[in-house]
């Protein structure tokens, strides 16, 4: 663990590096060969080639967005850990992801939305939604929030979310076809006109998600003591869930749900830089874009030429680390 | 006081319900077999058709079934079947809906009016079919093996083996099935004649060696097509061929990226796209062919770029199809 | 005079509420009549009068055509399907007590539709046709349940012996990959096969028939009866590993017969009739609203309600869209979703 402040921004300042080194090979890597001269000329001088056609409007959509949503989905991870105390907390585990996806089928098969504004405030809706249907829930009963029943209720919510939208998929077969591409979960493919249409969402989240940290840090010793010092904790819980809904919706606008991210990703940064939310949070916010990146350019290569889907990369990363966890033990 | 106890009281109802259950479902074997036999009473008191009332047996993928007399009311289960059986001048009963169009494809509408939906190929409307008491059912083994024994409770029923792209496999069967063998022949030779004339005249305007690329783009995919479809079927009958990466004997390339959009290349394209009912597929269409990486292609910077029905080249798969398709290959290719 | 009747039956006590006794009567006569009822609806009509007489021999070639070929096979699939499913919930509800465990959540079904999903694309040759005949998916389905089960309890195995917090959290974390590799396994298989592989995932009663039934009737029942020797040890497990030791319970055992029984329940069910949903959950909370938490009543509540739930979404999927059908699987999450949310604001309150 990373413990000097120093260490701690050098740390910081390595990922930032690895990230760009992997945005780099992400536009370098792939089916079509390119090399860093071509790159370099797409923007000097666009010769229209199928290279620099391929660079300008597949590689670099492509490695921004998985860089963008890596981050957002590993930041969301890391406030809902923490917010709920509970290490498995994740967009996806918590049905958020699911949420976000139903509300977008929803209002594409009944209202007709195909903008993507509209795509964008659908799926914060859900996101919205089963955040709080998953945290009422969670806490029903006398022993109040255990993480074991808000694993459960989100298992139960995603469940619920999924097969609604699979319920009216099979009745609408045109809102079917048009929504698989959302459901899939992809960041190929990807116009980076959606990623432009999000990111102002996006911005909000990074930089709120940067000044909580310390807040986080009190809320984090406990309920009692975080009243105890002053803190008023529903403002920071109200916080919080803003911007997990505003980064975890904003990724399924975007990429659609991409599992797992935002459950490993933050463990991983504990073991960087421990508890302190001020460190967690960027870090969780390179480590996720690495992981992503890393999976989204793993995906051309495994069954080339044809890809795999990401969201099956980051189960196949992420179930046996969630197994790992769960193992471990948390507490009840 | 009651000595009983919920738990006996629940098994012992369940097991009565089962044993009424049971009942019935011993009941109606006798009672199909009666079913057929007042078939062939009808048959008999029809006096309609008495040349043809001899039975003849079909074998299929499902065992022999003999059908007694010429059969007058058949419900078709696939959509290539039911085309056959309009290229034989048969009208069904009762046929599943087409997978495009409301509920028939346009190029067969005019001919099935009055024909009944039964369902979708593998979502039957069992009790419909029965409804429409007809005396031949022709299936498909792969699509509906399970409902086997409840199509045989109705009427006669016969299995086709596979659903592929080469049609002809399975019309053979049908125009054997509807005991009409030598006018399934006589429409399999006019395409075949069809297929050679198409195929000198190509020559002979020096175009047979034309490779003809393959596209079809779907609100969640985008394939190229290979040779082991129905439309790569046709193009090989033909004899034109295909580009490099397409003459590979399998379906197609599934989930193409942008980056392999070489692979689309070739002398000529023919695109179609999967567009149910809306304007879906239309969108991942407009977003491809208006792609600079589209425009970059040798075919289409030649302008040897073609639309086509996917419904045509792809969906529909049948006898009448097959003869559009050639249509629209003699007049794209052979127009200049 | 007691509230309770009781029972005993060997080492086995049951103690009944007079109140729940009620209750199962009610909903058995309930279940007689949605029978009846749902035999009659269809594409063609049939009055009670005529359905009854068909299934006894004496209506009309169509009708008992219909009644005893058609419609009795899936409704019958429909009630021991659905009561599967709900005891296997309210089994796994007890072990991990917590009412939101399902054999969905943990991940059975999940694993019933990868080796289903499998089967279809693996047994598929070259020209499309299925290899082996199409009766096996069933069994390739139950060994997918079979096989996640056995999974999920040995990586939740610890020193300690298995604890149901990790039983959860394992169940939902491998089900999520097995989900992903379904989906991948749809995507790149054979094309034909996806649409089949769609309606089992949404879960589909319309290709029943009479020998599945004949296989699934003594698969169930005889689940059924073998719980009846364990609802004691059930309502140990809802005590929790302490007190139950100390009540002399051999927890760690009982638990896993347990999980076996819940797993072979909603893994039969599945196979026949696809991947159906949220009865598994719904149900077992249903019949606690109505009984209480006490097995010897929760489990044959939760029974018929699941089979009802089954029964009443079969009937609008096979009548709504006339003359298409439809999977039943879609209706039994839109009955459920309106009074799961009812329920949970309920409890909040």
């Amino acid at each position: 663990m990373l413990t000097k402040t120093s260490t701690r921004v050098f740390g910081l300042f390595i990922g930032l590096i690895l990230v760009s080194l992997l945005v780099w090979a992400s536009i370098v890597l792939g089916l079509t060969k390119i090399t860093t001269q071509m790159v370099i000329d797409s923007f000097t001088d666009f010769d229209q080639s199928n290279e620099h056609y391929i660079i300008q409007d597949a590689r670099i959509p492509r490695a921004l967005i998985a860089a963008a949503v890596g981050s957002s989905l590993a930041i969301a991870g890391a406030i809902m850990q923490g917010l709920t105390k509970n290490p498995l907390a994740s967009p996806s585990i918590f049905g958020v992801n699911a949420g976000a996806s139903f509300f977008v089928v929803l209002g594409v098969s009944f209202f007709g939305v195909t903008s993507i504004t509209g795509f964008t405030w659908l799926a914060f809706a859900g996101a919205a939604i089963a955040a709080v249907v998953v945290y009422m829930l969670g806490s029903v009963g006398t022993d109040g929030l255990t993480p074991v029943k808000l694993t459960l209720a989100g298992a139960a919510i995603a469940a619920l979310f999924s097969s609604m939208t699979q319920g009216i998929l099979t009745l609408d077969e045109r809102a079917l076809d048009q929504v698989l591409f959302w459901l899939a979960g992809a960041v190929q493919g990807r116009d980076l006109e959606l990623l432009n249409g999000v990111l102002p969402y996006f911005i909000v989240g990074w930089v709120v998600s940067l000044f909580i940290g310390k807040k986080m840090n009190v809320l984090t010793m406990g309920e009692d003591v975080a009243v105890g010092l002053g803190q008023k904790t529903w403002l920071v819980k109200v916080i919080g869930a803003v911007v997990i809904v505003l980064l975890a919706g904003g990724s399924v606008a975007i990429a659609g749900p991409i599992g797992f991210v935002g459950l490993i990703i933050p463990h991983v940064a504990r073991w960087f830089v421990g508890y302190d939310y001020r460190w967690l949070i960027p870090y969780s916010a390179l480590l996720g874009a690495i992981l992503l990146i890393s999976a989204d350019i793993g995906a051309r290569y495994i069954i080339m030429p044809a890809e795999v889907p990401i969201g099956v990369m980051t189960a196949f990363i992420g179930a046996p680390f969630f197994i790992y966890i769960a193992r471990r033990g948390i507490n009840e | 006081m009651f000595k009983t106890n919920a738990w006996k009281l629940a098994l012992l109802l369940l097991a009565l319900v089962f044993a009424l259950a049971a009942c019935g479902g011993s009941d109606d074997t006798d009672e199909n077999a009666s079913d057929q036999t007042d078939g062939d009473q009808n048959e008999e008191q029809g006096e309609e058709s008495d040349e043809e009332s001899e039975s003849y047996t079909v074998e299929h993928a499902m065992g022999e079934t003999t059908i007694e007399g010429q059969p007058e009311r058949i419900v078709v289960l696939t959509n290539h079947g039911t085309e056959a059986l309009l290229s034989m001048g048969i009208t069904p009963v009762g046929a599943v809906q087409s997978w495009t169009g409301d509920p028939w494809y346009d190029h067969i509408s005019d001919q099935m009016e009055g024909v009944e939906v039964v369902g979708l190929e593998h979502q039957l409307n069992l009790e419909k079919i029965a409804e429409l008491e007809p005396d031949l059912i022709l299936a498909n083994k792969m699509r509906q093996e399970e409902q086997a024994d409840k199509l045989k409770a109705i009427a006669p029923t016969v299995f086709e083996e596979t659903l592929r792209g080469d049609w002809k496999i399975n019309y053979e069967l049908i125009a054997e099935a509807v005991n009409m063998e030598e006018k399934g022949q006589e429409v399999l030779d006019d395409y075949q004649k069809r297929v050679e004339d198409l195929s000198t005249k190509l020559e002979e305007a020096g175009k047979l060696d034309t490779k003809v690329s393959m596209v079809r783009f779907m609100p969640s995919d985008v394939r190229i097509y290979h040779k082991d479809s129905f439309s790569g079927i046709i193009l090989d009958e033909i004899g034109l061929a295909r580009p490099e990466s397409q003459d590979v004997d399998d379906f197609a390339a599934k989930g193409v990226t942008k980056e392999r959009i070489n692979e689309m290349d070739g002398d000529v394209i023919f695109y179609f796209t999967y567009d149910p009912e809306g304007e879906d597929g239309q969108a991942v269409e407009d977003e491809w062919i208006n792609d600079p990486l589209w425009k970059n292609l040798s075919a289409v910077q030649e302008g040897n770029v073609y639309e086509v029905s996917d419904t045509i080249w792809n969906t529909a798969g049948g006898v009448k199809a097959a003869n559009l398709m050639l249509d629209d290959l003699e007049e794209k290719l052979l127009s200049e | 005079m007691s509230k309770y009747f009781n029972l005993r039956l060997g080492k086995t006590q049951l103690l009944i509420n007079k109140k729940s006794f009620t209750v199962i009567l009610t909903l058995l006569l309930l279940t007689v009549a949605m029978v009846i009822t749902s035999l009659g609806f269809g594409q063609m009509k049939v009055n009670p009068v005529e359905v009854v007489k068909a299934i006894f021999g004496y209506g009309t070639d169509m009708n008992q055509l219909v009644v005893n070929h058609f419609r009795m096979p899936r409704i019958l699939l429909a009630i021991l399907a659905g009561a599967g499913l709900a005891m296997s919930g309210a089994i796994l509800q007890g072990i991990i007590r917590n009412p939101l465990a399902s054999p969905d959540i943990i991940g059975i079904t999940a694993g019933a539709a990868l080796t289903t999903v499998g089967f279809l694309a693996v047994f598929s040759d070259r020209s499309n046709a299925l290899s082996v005949s199409i009766q096996w998916l069933p069994l390739a389905s139950l060994v997918g349940a079979v096989l996640m089960g056995v999974f999920v309890y040995l990586l939740a195995t610890t020193r300690n012996g298995v604890q149901p917090i990790k039983l959860v959290l394992i169940g939902v974390g491998l089900s999520a990959a097995v989900q992903a590799v379904t989906t991948m396994v749809m995507t790149f298989g054979p094309i034909y096969t996806a649409a089949k592989a769609n309606i089992w995932l949404t879960g589909s009663l319309n290709a029943t028939n009479w020998t599945e039934i004949g296989i699934i009737t003594p698969w169930i029942l005889g689940l059924v009866v073998l719980i009846f020797f364990y609802t004691s040890q059930l309502n140990m497990q809802e005590l929790g590993d302490d007190l139950a030791t100390n009540a002399g319970a051999r927890v760690q055992r009982d638990r896993l017969v347990l999980l076996i029984l819940a797993t072979a329940l909603a893994g039969g069910s599945v196979a026949f009739a696809g991947g159906i949903g949220f009865v598994g959950l719904m149900a077992p909370h249903i019949a606690r609203r109505l009984v209480g938490s006490v097995y010897g009543a929760l489990l044959p509540v939760s029974a018929l309600i699941g089979g009802l739930i089954v029964l009443l979404a079969d009937l609008i999927a096979r009548t709504a869209f006339d003359p298409l059908v439809v999977p039943a699987g879609v209706f039994t999450s839109l009955i459920g979703a309106p009074y799961f949310i009812y329920l949970l604001f309920k409890t909040r309150k």
